[in-house]
Protein backbone atom coordinates (compact mmCIF):
# COMPACT_ATOMS: atom_id res chain seq x y z
CA UNK A 1 0.00 0.00 0.00
CA UNK A 2 2.73 2.51 1.02
CA UNK A 3 4.50 1.80 -2.20
CA UNK A 4 1.43 2.97 -4.65
CA UNK A 5 0.93 5.94 -2.17
CA UNK A 6 4.78 6.61 -3.21
CA UNK A 7 4.23 6.36 -6.69
CA UNK A 8 1.36 8.93 -6.34
CA UNK A 9 3.27 11.56 -4.56
CA UNK A 10 5.73 10.93 -6.49
CA UNK A 11 3.70 11.45 -9.77
CA UNK A 12 1.80 14.19 -8.56
CA UNK A 13 4.54 16.70 -7.55
CA UNK A 14 6.33 15.83 -10.93
CA UNK A 15 3.29 16.91 -12.76
CA UNK A 16 2.79 20.10 -10.50
CA UNK A 17 6.41 20.37 -11.55
CA UNK A 18 6.08 20.10 -14.99
CA UNK A 19 3.23 22.78 -15.14
CA UNK A 20 4.61 25.13 -12.89
CA UNK A 21 7.26 25.13 -15.85
CA UNK A 22 5.32 25.10 -18.46
CA UNK A 23 3.28 27.93 -17.33
CA UNK A 24 6.13 30.11 -15.83
CA UNK A 25 8.65 29.27 -18.78
CA UNK A 26 6.01 29.14 -21.98
CA UNK A 27 5.45 25.89 -24.28
CA UNK A 28 8.75 25.74 -26.31
CA UNK A 29 10.70 22.57 -26.92
CA UNK A 30 13.24 23.40 -24.20
CA UNK A 31 10.77 23.85 -21.76
CA UNK A 32 8.74 20.97 -22.80
CA UNK A 33 12.14 18.52 -23.02
CA UNK A 34 13.35 19.33 -19.57
CA UNK A 35 9.54 18.91 -18.46
CA UNK A 36 9.68 15.55 -19.63
CA UNK A 37 12.99 14.63 -17.85
CA UNK A 38 11.37 16.04 -14.94
CA UNK A 39 8.54 13.44 -15.30
CA UNK A 40 11.16 10.79 -15.87
CA UNK A 41 13.50 11.58 -12.56
CA UNK A 42 10.32 11.74 -10.28
CA UNK A 43 8.92 8.47 -12.18
CA UNK A 44 12.32 7.00 -11.49
CA UNK A 45 12.89 8.27 -8.05
CA UNK A 46 9.59 6.48 -7.20
CA UNK A 47 9.69 3.38 -8.66
CA UNK A 48 13.23 3.41 -6.66
CA UNK A 49 11.62 3.94 -3.51
CA UNK A 50 8.84 2.25 -3.70
CA UNK A 51 11.23 -0.91 -4.38
CA UNK A 52 13.21 0.03 -1.51
CA UNK A 53 10.42 -0.12 0.96
CA UNK A 54 9.07 -3.24 -0.36
CA UNK A 55 12.11 -4.65 -0.14
CA UNK A 56 12.15 -3.05 4.08
CA UNK A 57 8.55 -5.08 3.81
CA UNK A 58 9.92 -8.18 3.06
CA UNK A 59 12.23 -8.24 5.56
CA UNK A 60 9.93 -6.93 7.96
CA UNK A 61 7.92 -9.95 7.58
CA UNK A 62 11.02 -12.14 7.50
CA UNK A 63 12.19 -11.39 10.36
CA UNK A 64 8.87 -11.87 12.05
CA UNK A 65 8.21 -15.07 10.45
CA UNK A 66 11.91 -15.83 12.23
CA UNK A 67 11.26 -14.90 15.30
CA UNK A 68 8.34 -16.68 15.52
CA UNK A 69 9.84 -19.79 14.58
CA UNK A 70 12.43 -19.20 16.98
CA UNK A 71 10.14 -19.05 19.37
CA UNK A 72 8.49 -22.25 18.36
CA UNK A 73 11.74 -23.61 18.36
CA UNK A 74 12.73 -23.03 22.04
CA UNK A 75 9.37 -23.89 23.31
CA UNK A 76 9.42 -27.47 21.66
CA UNK A 77 13.44 -27.86 22.99
CA UNK A 78 12.16 -26.55 26.09
CA UNK A 79 9.96 -29.55 26.00
CA UNK A 80 12.97 -32.09 24.82
CA UNK A 81 15.11 -30.66 27.21
CA UNK A 82 13.17 -31.83 29.76
CA UNK A 83 12.69 -35.22 28.57
CA UNK A 84 16.51 -35.33 28.58
CA UNK A 85 16.84 -34.67 31.50
CA UNK A 86 14.81 -37.46 32.89
CA UNK A 87 17.06 -39.75 30.72
CA UNK A 88 19.91 -38.64 32.34
CA UNK A 89 18.79 -38.80 35.89
CA UNK A 90 17.69 -42.60 35.11
CA UNK A 91 20.38 -43.89 32.80
CA UNK A 92 23.53 -42.07 34.91
CA UNK A 93 22.82 -44.40 37.72
CA UNK A 94 22.53 -47.53 35.87
CA UNK A 95 25.73 -45.71 33.65
CA UNK A 96 27.71 -45.08 36.66
CA UNK A 97 27.03 -48.83 38.40
CA UNK A 98 28.08 -50.19 35.40
CA UNK A 99 31.35 -48.89 34.79
CA UNK A 100 32.31 -50.04 38.43
CA UNK A 101 31.24 -53.19 37.78
CA UNK A 102 33.43 -53.60 34.35
CA UNK A 103 36.01 -52.26 36.65
CA UNK A 104 36.28 -54.02 39.43
CA UNK A 105 35.78 -57.37 37.46
CA UNK A 106 38.49 -56.82 34.83
CA UNK A 107 40.47 -55.51 38.53
CA UNK A 108 39.79 -59.41 40.12
CA UNK A 109 40.32 -61.23 36.85
CA UNK A 110 43.87 -59.30 36.66
CA UNK A 111 44.71 -59.83 39.81
CA UNK A 112 44.25 -63.75 39.72
CA UNK A 113 46.02 -63.72 36.13
CA UNK A 114 48.73 -61.99 37.90
CA UNK A 115 48.86 -64.52 41.08
CA UNK A 116 48.62 -67.58 38.38
CA UNK A 117 51.47 -65.87 36.38
CA UNK A 118 53.44 -65.38 39.52
CA UNK A 119 53.15 -69.22 40.31
CA UNK A 120 53.92 -70.02 36.76
CA UNK A 121 57.50 -68.32 36.91
CA UNK A 122 58.50 -69.31 40.39
CA UNK A 123 57.99 -72.50 39.61
CA UNK A 124 60.10 -72.39 36.17
CA UNK A 125 62.71 -70.83 38.34
CA UNK A 126 63.21 -73.36 40.92
CA UNK A 127 63.07 -76.12 37.81
CA UNK A 128 65.51 -74.22 35.87
CA UNK A 129 67.93 -74.08 38.94
CA UNK A 130 67.35 -77.38 39.83
CA UNK A 131 68.28 -78.32 36.94
CA UNK A 132 71.39 -75.90 36.44
CA UNK A 133 72.43 -77.43 39.60
CA UNK A 134 72.25 -81.08 38.79
CA UNK A 135 73.88 -80.02 35.44
CA UNK A 136 76.70 -78.47 37.55
CA UNK A 137 77.09 -81.04 39.44
CA UNK A 138 77.54 -83.48 36.74
CA UNK A 139 79.96 -81.16 34.67
CA UNK A 140 81.73 -79.79 37.68
CA UNK A 141 85.28 -81.57 38.77
CA UNK A 142 83.80 -82.17 42.26
CA UNK A 143 82.69 -85.41 43.90
CA UNK A 144 79.35 -85.68 41.87
CA UNK A 145 80.76 -84.84 38.61
CA UNK A 146 80.79 -87.25 35.57
CA UNK A 147 84.48 -87.33 35.04
CA UNK A 148 84.77 -88.24 38.74
CA UNK A 149 82.19 -90.85 38.99
CA UNK A 150 83.07 -92.34 35.74
CA UNK A 151 87.05 -93.10 36.97
CA UNK A 152 85.44 -93.59 40.33
CA UNK A 153 83.07 -96.89 38.57
CA UNK A 154 85.91 -97.93 36.72
CA UNK A 155 87.99 -98.01 39.45
CA UNK A 156 85.63 -100.06 41.60
CA UNK A 157 84.89 -102.33 38.43
CA UNK A 158 88.39 -103.14 37.65
CA UNK A 159 88.68 -103.74 40.99
CA UNK A 160 86.25 -106.35 41.10
CA UNK A 161 87.59 -107.92 37.99
CA UNK A 162 91.10 -107.86 39.94
CA UNK A 163 89.81 -109.85 42.89
CA UNK A 164 87.78 -112.28 40.10
CA UNK A 165 91.60 -112.92 38.43
CA UNK A 166 93.34 -113.42 41.37
CA UNK A 167 91.20 -115.61 42.50
CA UNK A 168 91.35 -117.60 39.65
CA UNK A 169 95.33 -117.63 40.29
CA UNK A 170 95.58 -119.06 43.08
CA UNK A 171 93.09 -121.80 42.23
CA UNK A 172 95.70 -121.83 39.23
CA UNK A 173 98.54 -122.42 41.71
CA UNK A 174 96.24 -124.93 44.13
CA UNK A 175 96.01 -127.06 40.91
CA UNK A 176 99.90 -126.83 40.23
CA UNK A 177 100.74 -127.99 43.75
CA UNK A 178 98.28 -130.69 43.28
CA UNK A 179 99.78 -131.61 39.91
CA UNK A 180 103.03 -132.00 41.78
CA UNK A 181 102.24 -134.09 44.05
CA UNK A 182 101.70 -136.74 40.99
CA UNK A 183 105.94 -136.66 40.69
CA UNK A 184 105.35 -137.94 44.23
CA UNK A 185 102.69 -140.67 43.54
CA UNK A 186 105.60 -141.55 40.81
CA UNK A 187 107.77 -142.38 42.74
CA UNK A 188 105.89 -143.83 45.24
CA UNK A 189 104.80 -146.11 42.20
CA UNK A 190 109.06 -146.99 41.87
CA UNK A 191 109.03 -147.80 44.97
CA UNK A 192 105.93 -150.32 45.43
CA UNK A 193 107.75 -152.13 41.98
CA UNK A 194 111.15 -152.09 44.54
CA UNK A 195 109.38 -153.75 47.37
CA UNK A 196 107.80 -156.54 44.99
CA UNK A 197 111.04 -156.55 43.58
CA UNK A 198 112.80 -157.16 46.95
CA UNK A 199 109.65 -159.50 48.20
CA UNK A 200 110.61 -161.85 44.93
CA UNK A 201 113.75 -161.77 45.97
CA UNK A 202 112.94 -162.59 49.59
CA UNK A 203 111.08 -165.38 48.30
CA UNK A 204 113.63 -166.82 45.74
CA UNK A 205 115.89 -167.01 49.35
CA UNK A 206 113.44 -168.10 51.14
CA UNK A 207 113.20 -171.07 48.80
CA UNK A 208 116.68 -171.90 48.52
CA UNK A 209 117.63 -171.86 52.27
CA UNK A 210 114.62 -174.34 52.78
CA UNK A 211 115.99 -176.61 49.89
CA UNK A 212 119.19 -176.15 51.73
CA UNK A 213 117.66 -176.84 54.95
CA UNK A 214 116.37 -180.68 53.37
CA UNK A 215 119.68 -181.38 52.31
CA UNK A 216 121.41 -180.36 56.07
CA UNK A 217 118.75 -183.26 57.50
CA UNK A 218 117.74 -182.91 61.10
CA UNK A 219 119.88 -180.39 61.92
CA UNK A 220 118.19 -178.12 59.12
CA UNK A 221 114.78 -178.27 60.64
CA UNK A 222 115.47 -175.33 62.54
CA UNK A 223 116.18 -173.62 59.70
CA UNK A 224 113.76 -174.71 57.57
CA UNK A 225 111.04 -173.12 59.84
CA UNK A 226 112.91 -170.12 59.88
CA UNK A 227 112.84 -170.01 56.22
CA UNK A 228 109.32 -171.00 55.76
CA UNK A 229 108.42 -167.92 58.33
CA UNK A 230 110.76 -165.34 55.94
CA UNK A 231 108.94 -167.05 52.71
CA UNK A 232 105.22 -165.91 54.56
CA UNK A 233 107.26 -162.24 55.08
CA UNK A 234 108.23 -162.41 51.56
CA UNK A 235 104.58 -162.98 50.43
CA UNK A 236 103.16 -160.93 52.60
CA UNK A 237 105.19 -158.09 51.54
CA UNK A 238 104.41 -158.62 47.93
CA UNK A 239 100.66 -158.01 48.72
CA UNK A 240 101.83 -155.21 50.49
CA UNK A 241 103.03 -153.75 47.57
CA UNK A 242 100.82 -154.79 45.01
CA UNK A 243 98.11 -152.95 47.53
CA UNK A 244 100.36 -149.86 47.36
CA UNK A 245 100.50 -150.07 43.58
CA UNK A 246 97.06 -150.21 43.15
CA UNK A 247 96.21 -146.98 45.85
CA UNK A 248 98.69 -145.17 43.82
CA UNK A 249 97.07 -145.76 40.87
CA UNK A 250 93.18 -144.50 42.47
CA UNK A 251 95.16 -141.56 43.43
CA UNK A 252 96.67 -140.71 40.44
CA UNK A 253 93.61 -141.30 38.87
CA UNK A 254 91.76 -139.36 41.03
CA UNK A 255 93.97 -136.70 40.47
CA UNK A 256 94.18 -136.31 36.62
CA UNK A 257 90.13 -136.14 37.09
CA UNK A 258 89.84 -133.45 39.36
CA UNK A 259 92.93 -132.02 37.20
CA UNK A 260 90.60 -131.75 34.17
CA UNK A 261 87.31 -130.84 36.22
CA UNK A 262 89.34 -127.80 37.07
CA UNK A 263 90.65 -127.01 33.93
CA UNK A 264 87.44 -126.70 32.49
CA UNK A 265 86.21 -124.31 35.82
CA UNK A 266 88.81 -122.20 34.63
CA UNK A 267 88.44 -121.96 31.02
CA UNK A 268 84.55 -121.35 31.81
CA UNK A 269 85.77 -118.55 34.74
CA UNK A 270 88.25 -116.63 31.99
CA UNK A 271 85.55 -116.40 29.65
CA UNK A 272 83.06 -115.48 32.24
CA UNK A 273 85.87 -112.65 33.33
CA UNK A 274 86.20 -111.88 29.86
CA UNK A 275 82.34 -110.98 28.88
CA UNK A 276 82.03 -109.23 32.50
CA UNK A 277 85.07 -106.82 31.59
CA UNK A 278 83.72 -105.76 27.76
CA UNK A 279 80.29 -105.50 29.77
CA UNK A 280 81.60 -103.33 32.11
CA UNK A 281 83.26 -101.08 28.93
CA UNK A 282 79.80 -100.70 27.47
CA UNK A 283 77.87 -99.78 30.66
CA UNK A 284 80.41 -97.45 31.28
CA UNK A 285 79.93 -95.59 27.94
CA UNK A 286 76.73 -95.15 27.62
CA UNK A 287 76.41 -93.73 31.57
CA UNK A 288 79.30 -91.29 29.80
CA UNK A 289 76.66 -90.78 26.39
CA UNK A 290 73.65 -90.46 29.35
CA UNK A 291 75.69 -87.57 31.43
CA UNK A 292 76.93 -85.75 28.32
CA UNK A 293 73.19 -85.66 27.06
CA UNK A 294 71.85 -84.46 30.89
CA UNK A 295 74.52 -81.73 30.41
CA UNK A 296 73.48 -80.70 26.61
CA UNK A 297 69.80 -80.44 27.57
CA UNK A 298 70.80 -78.42 30.93
CA UNK A 299 72.51 -76.26 29.08
CA UNK A 300 69.61 -75.69 26.28
CA UNK A 301 67.32 -75.28 29.49
CA UNK A 302 69.60 -72.19 30.63
CA UNK A 303 69.27 -70.65 27.40
CA UNK A 304 66.07 -70.95 27.23
CA UNK A 305 65.57 -70.06 30.74
CA UNK A 306 67.21 -66.57 29.49
CA UNK A 307 64.63 -65.61 26.81
CA UNK A 308 61.88 -66.16 29.02
CA UNK A 309 63.01 -63.78 32.05
CA UNK A 310 62.94 -61.36 29.13
CA UNK A 311 59.43 -62.02 28.75
CA UNK A 312 58.23 -62.30 32.45
CA UNK A 313 59.41 -58.52 32.45
CA UNK A 314 56.88 -57.57 29.75
CA UNK A 315 54.46 -59.44 31.39
CA UNK A 316 55.14 -57.36 34.55
CA UNK A 317 54.91 -53.95 32.84
CA UNK A 318 51.48 -55.46 30.86
CA UNK A 319 49.70 -56.05 34.39
CA UNK A 320 50.02 -52.60 35.47
CA UNK A 321 48.02 -51.27 32.60
CA UNK A 322 44.76 -52.42 35.02
CA UNK A 323 45.80 -49.76 37.40
CA UNK A 324 45.57 -46.80 35.26
CA UNK A 325 42.14 -48.02 33.19
CA UNK A 326 41.23 -48.37 36.86
CA UNK A 327 41.93 -44.82 37.65
CA UNK A 328 40.36 -43.85 34.12
CA UNK A 329 37.24 -45.50 35.15
CA UNK A 330 37.02 -44.26 38.86
CA UNK A 331 37.04 -40.96 37.17
CA UNK A 332 34.35 -40.90 34.88
CA UNK A 333 32.07 -42.54 37.43
CA UNK A 334 32.53 -39.55 40.30
CA UNK A 335 32.45 -37.02 37.46
CA UNK A 336 29.12 -39.01 36.44
CA UNK A 337 27.97 -38.84 40.00
CA UNK A 338 28.34 -35.19 40.86
CA UNK A 339 26.53 -34.61 37.25
CA UNK A 340 23.74 -36.88 38.78
CA UNK A 341 23.72 -35.10 42.20
CA UNK A 342 23.81 -31.81 40.44
CA UNK A 343 20.93 -32.01 37.94
CA UNK A 344 18.66 -33.57 41.31
CA UNK A 345 19.91 -31.40 43.89
CA UNK A 346 20.32 -27.95 41.92
CA UNK A 347 17.66 -27.22 38.92
CA UNK A 348 19.64 -24.71 37.30
CA UNK A 349 21.62 -24.29 34.60
CA UNK A 350 25.17 -25.44 34.20
CA UNK A 351 28.44 -23.77 33.42
CA UNK A 352 30.12 -26.38 30.88
CA UNK A 353 32.98 -24.18 30.86
CA UNK A 354 33.81 -24.39 34.66
CA UNK A 355 32.66 -28.37 34.97
CA UNK A 356 34.94 -29.12 32.40
CA UNK A 357 37.82 -27.61 33.92
CA UNK A 358 37.23 -28.28 37.16
CA UNK A 359 37.40 -32.19 35.37
CA UNK A 360 40.47 -31.01 34.24
CA UNK A 361 41.91 -30.44 37.96
CA UNK A 362 40.53 -34.08 38.45
CA UNK A 363 43.22 -36.18 36.09
CA UNK A 364 46.09 -38.05 37.22
CA UNK A 365 47.22 -39.37 33.65
CA UNK A 366 48.23 -37.84 30.73
CA UNK A 367 46.13 -39.73 28.67
CA UNK A 368 43.29 -37.93 30.68
CA UNK A 369 44.74 -34.53 29.61
CA UNK A 370 45.69 -35.46 26.01
CA UNK A 371 41.98 -36.71 25.59
CA UNK A 372 40.16 -33.57 27.61
CA UNK A 373 42.40 -31.19 25.12
CA UNK A 374 41.12 -33.32 22.01
CA UNK A 375 44.78 -34.33 20.91
CA UNK A 376 45.84 -38.06 20.37
CA UNK A 377 47.00 -40.40 22.95
CA UNK A 378 49.98 -41.52 20.68
CA UNK A 379 51.82 -44.95 21.91
CA UNK A 380 53.20 -45.81 25.16
CA UNK A 381 55.02 -43.48 26.73
CA UNK A 382 58.71 -43.96 27.30
CA UNK A 383 59.92 -45.23 31.15
CA UNK A 384 61.07 -41.84 33.17
CA UNK A 385 62.71 -42.63 36.05
CA UNK A 386 64.03 -38.95 37.37
CA UNK A 387 66.00 -39.48 40.43
CA UNK A 388 66.16 -36.48 42.86
CA UNK B 1 68.12 -61.53 55.59
CA UNK B 2 66.22 -60.62 53.57
CA UNK B 3 65.61 -56.76 53.41
CA UNK B 4 61.66 -55.29 53.87
CA UNK B 5 60.08 -52.83 51.43
CA UNK B 6 57.15 -50.53 52.30
CA UNK B 7 54.49 -50.87 48.93
CA UNK B 8 51.31 -47.98 48.84
CA UNK B 9 49.07 -47.49 46.56
CA UNK B 10 45.33 -47.56 46.52
CA UNK B 11 45.00 -50.30 43.67
CA UNK B 12 45.12 -53.60 44.63
CA UNK B 13 46.43 -55.19 41.16
CA UNK B 14 49.04 -52.42 41.03
CA UNK B 15 50.56 -53.65 44.83
CA UNK B 16 50.58 -56.86 43.22
CA UNK B 17 52.39 -56.76 40.52
CA UNK B 18 55.15 -54.50 42.27
CA UNK B 19 55.32 -57.12 44.93
CA UNK B 20 56.41 -60.24 42.30
CA UNK B 21 58.82 -57.87 40.99
CA UNK B 22 60.39 -57.12 44.59
CA UNK B 23 59.55 -60.86 45.86
CA UNK B 24 61.11 -62.37 42.43
CA UNK B 25 64.39 -60.25 43.43
CA UNK B 26 64.39 -62.10 47.20
CA UNK B 27 62.74 -59.12 49.28
CA UNK B 28 60.26 -58.97 51.62
CA UNK B 29 57.35 -56.85 50.86
CA UNK B 30 54.76 -55.04 53.36
CA UNK B 31 51.57 -53.42 51.58
CA UNK B 32 49.24 -50.46 52.34
CA UNK B 33 46.67 -48.81 50.62
CA UNK B 34 46.78 -45.25 51.26
CA UNK B 35 49.16 -42.50 53.50
CA UNK B 36 47.28 -43.39 56.58
CA UNK B 37 47.50 -46.96 56.54
CA UNK B 38 50.94 -46.59 55.44
CA UNK B 39 51.44 -44.92 58.75
CA UNK B 40 50.68 -47.35 61.03
CA UNK B 41 51.82 -49.84 59.32
CA UNK B 42 55.50 -47.96 60.22
CA UNK B 43 54.99 -48.77 63.72
CA UNK B 44 56.29 -52.26 63.29
CA UNK B 45 59.17 -54.33 61.51
CA UNK B 46 61.84 -52.24 60.37
CA UNK B 47 61.85 -50.91 56.35
CA UNK B 48 65.19 -50.32 54.54
CA UNK B 49 62.87 -48.41 51.66
CA UNK B 50 59.18 -46.83 51.04
CA UNK B 51 57.70 -47.16 47.37
CA UNK B 52 54.26 -44.89 47.19
CA UNK B 53 51.61 -43.62 44.59
CA UNK B 54 50.56 -40.02 45.02
CA UNK B 55 47.03 -40.13 44.42
CA UNK B 56 44.97 -41.93 46.98
CA UNK B 57 42.06 -41.50 49.56
CA UNK B 58 42.35 -40.84 52.92
CA UNK B 59 46.20 -39.73 52.61
CA UNK B 60 47.66 -38.58 49.69
CA UNK B 61 51.57 -39.95 48.66
CA UNK B 62 53.29 -36.36 49.25
CA UNK B 63 51.60 -36.05 52.94
CA UNK B 64 52.31 -39.31 53.37
CA UNK B 65 55.98 -38.74 52.59
CA UNK B 66 56.08 -35.21 54.64
CA UNK B 67 54.53 -37.58 57.56
CA UNK B 68 57.09 -40.36 57.34
CA UNK B 69 59.64 -37.67 57.21
CA UNK B 70 58.70 -36.67 60.88
CA UNK B 71 59.07 -40.22 62.47
CA UNK B 72 62.73 -40.26 64.35
CA UNK B 73 62.83 -44.13 62.82
CA UNK B 74 62.10 -43.29 59.52
CA UNK B 75 64.03 -40.34 58.89
CA UNK B 76 66.25 -41.50 56.30
CA UNK B 77 64.61 -44.33 54.45
CA UNK B 78 64.18 -43.62 50.80
CA UNK B 79 61.11 -42.90 49.24
CA UNK B 80 60.51 -43.77 45.26
CA UNK B 81 57.71 -42.59 44.04
CA UNK B 82 55.13 -44.43 41.68
CA UNK B 83 53.07 -42.54 39.74
CA UNK B 84 50.48 -41.75 36.80
CA UNK B 85 51.68 -38.41 37.35
CA UNK B 86 54.71 -37.08 35.02
CA UNK B 87 53.76 -32.92 35.33
CA UNK B 88 56.98 -31.49 36.32
CA UNK B 89 55.21 -29.35 38.76
CA UNK B 90 54.14 -32.71 40.91
CA UNK B 91 57.68 -34.21 40.21
CA UNK B 92 59.12 -30.83 41.95
CA UNK B 93 56.44 -31.19 44.95
CA UNK B 94 57.93 -34.82 45.35
CA UNK B 95 61.05 -33.96 45.64
CA UNK B 96 60.34 -30.95 48.10
CA UNK B 97 58.65 -33.25 50.16
CA UNK B 98 61.79 -35.50 50.42
CA UNK B 99 61.47 -38.38 47.79
CA UNK B 100 64.17 -39.45 46.00
CA UNK B 101 63.10 -40.74 43.12
CA UNK B 102 60.11 -40.21 41.22
CA UNK B 103 58.89 -43.23 39.02
CA UNK B 104 56.19 -43.25 35.59
CA UNK B 105 53.94 -45.57 35.59
CA UNK B 106 54.12 -48.53 34.32
CA UNK B 107 57.65 -49.56 35.49
CA UNK B 108 60.30 -52.27 33.97
CA UNK B 109 61.03 -54.38 36.53
CA UNK B 110 64.57 -54.29 35.55
CA UNK B 111 64.77 -50.71 36.26
CA UNK B 112 62.82 -50.68 39.26
CA UNK B 113 64.52 -53.11 40.82
CA UNK B 114 67.85 -51.24 39.89
CA UNK B 115 66.63 -47.97 41.35
CA UNK B 116 65.68 -49.76 44.61
CA UNK B 117 69.31 -51.57 44.74
CA UNK B 118 70.83 -48.76 44.29
CA UNK B 119 69.11 -46.48 46.74
CA UNK B 120 68.08 -48.90 49.22
CA UNK B 121 69.23 -48.74 53.27
CA UNK B 122 72.01 -50.89 53.52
Amino acid sequence: MNGIKVWRIALLLGAVGVAMLLVLAGLDTINIASAILFLAVALVAGWWESKRLAQWHAKAIEDAKNQTRAKLESAHSKSSMSGLKEVCMEAMPIWSKQIEASRSQTETAIMDLAARFAGISQKLEAAVRASQSAAGDLAGSGESGATAVLTQSRTELMGVLETLKAAQQSRNAMLESVRSLTSYTDELRTMAAEVAAIASQTNLLALNAAIEAARAGETGRGFAVVADEVRKLSTLSSDTGKKMSEKVGIINTSITDVFGVAELSSKNDMQSVAASESTIRLVLERFHEVTSQLSNSAELLQHESAGIGGEISEVLVALQFQDRTSQILAHVRKNLDNLHRHLAEKDTGIDARAWLAEMELTYATEEQRKIHRGADIGGAAAQEITFF
Amino acid sequence: MAKTILVVDDSASLRQVVSIALKGAGYEVIEACDGKDALSKLNGAKIHLIISDVNMPNMDGITFVKEAKKLPNYKFTPIIMLTTESQEGKKAEGQAAGAKAWVVKPFQPAQMLAAVSKLIMP
